[in-house]
């Protein structure tokens, strides 16, 4: 059961990587080079969280409750830091800065659901 | 505009959705919403764009009621290319420093003991080491050709070849009555 969630989640990972590469390149060839770093910084936070579920997989053994304790724990811990960059721009009226942490902030909320759908069952 | 004012600003430019808010910025003043429902792209990329255009010096914004409206900075753009290239370089000094180092380093080459040991073939070079001559030169007076060749062979030999050089690269110009050192008046 929990072979087959993983496997599910490394897809959806991989082909998220995938779709971001993708855009990157259309946008690149479109002279959106702002937009296509967008794209990209996607593709890392997309990257970091699959690095997160093989670690999370590795420590919780076959222990799918705390294989998904570890998994949703980083994804509360790693964005704090993005979540405060954000507000400190947000402070600043720094619409760069905060475009940018909204990304990562976005993409791990998009993260996070999917997990949690996918651990429960529910795709 | 300075060099570092203009490199953010063509840098800022470089991009086609910068591009199209300035074009929509030149018909007439928007709003973040109004700007991302007409190039299709989210409002905050939108206000990520005119931050960026707003540090380069591109755009402006005022409040307006309850929306903040952004205007394309015209003056900036009435700045011609040509205007920018113009402006002194932030690196002029240092241009300079190097362009003395170098100069002294082909003086250095060329001459020994206030003799000119070579002709050079690099014009570059070439022209450096005919300023150096033509230093010999005073200027407001109007000098014989026996006497320009007199100058300059205490330097070299080929006094001729000089001569026709320093007035080919406009250091010395030359009538029926004589040759003079060009740019008169100007620092020796």
């Amino acid at each position: 059961m929990s072979t087959q969630r993983i496997a599910k989640l490394n897809h959806y990972f991989d082909n998220q990587i995938s779709l971001c590469g993708q855009r990157n390149q259309t946008l690149l060839a479109d002279d959106r080079t702002d937009e296509a770093t967008f794209e990209k910084i996607k593709a890392n936070v997309y990257d970091i969280f699959r690095t997160i579920l093989s670690v999370a997989v590795e420590t919780g053994k076959d222990d799918s409750e705390a294989v998904k304790r570890f998994f949703l724990l980083k994804a509360e811990q790693i964005p704090s830091s993005w979540e405060a960059a954000y507000q400190k721009a947000k402070r600043h009226d720094n619409a760069v800065d905060m475009r940018i942490e909204q990304i990562k902030l976005d993409t791990i909320k998009e993260i996070r659901e999917t997990f949690t759908k996918i651990w429960e069952g529910e795709v | 505009m300075t060099e570092t004012e203009a490199i953010r600003l063509f840098k800022c430019l470089s991009d086609k959705s910068r591009l199209q808010i300035l074009k929509s910025l030149a018909i007439e003043d928007m709003y973040v919403e109004r700007l991302a429902e007409r190039l299709g792209i989210t409002a905050p990329t939108v206000s990520f764009h005119l931050k960026k255009l707003t540090d380069a010096g591109a755009v402006t914004s005022y409040k307006s009621q309850y929306y903040m409206m952004y205007s394309l900075k015209r003056e900036i753009f009435e700045t011609s290319i040509l205007e920018i290239l113009q402006e002194k370089s932030d690196e002029a000094e240092v241009q300079a420093q190097r362009d003395a180092e170098y100069r002294k380093k082909v003086i250095d080459t060329f001459f020994e003991y206030g003799k000119l040991k070579a002709i050079p073939a690099q014009k570059k070079k070439k022209r450096i080491v005919l300023e150096e001559l033509v230093r010999s030169f005073e200027f407001d007076r109007i000098y014989s050709e026996r006497e320009v060749n007199l100058i300059i062979a205490d330097f070299h030999d080929d006094f001729c070849a000089i001569r026709r050089a320093m007035v080919d690269e406009r250091l010395l110009d030359r009538s029926e009555s004589g040759y003079w050192r060009v740019g008169m008046g100007q620092r020796n």
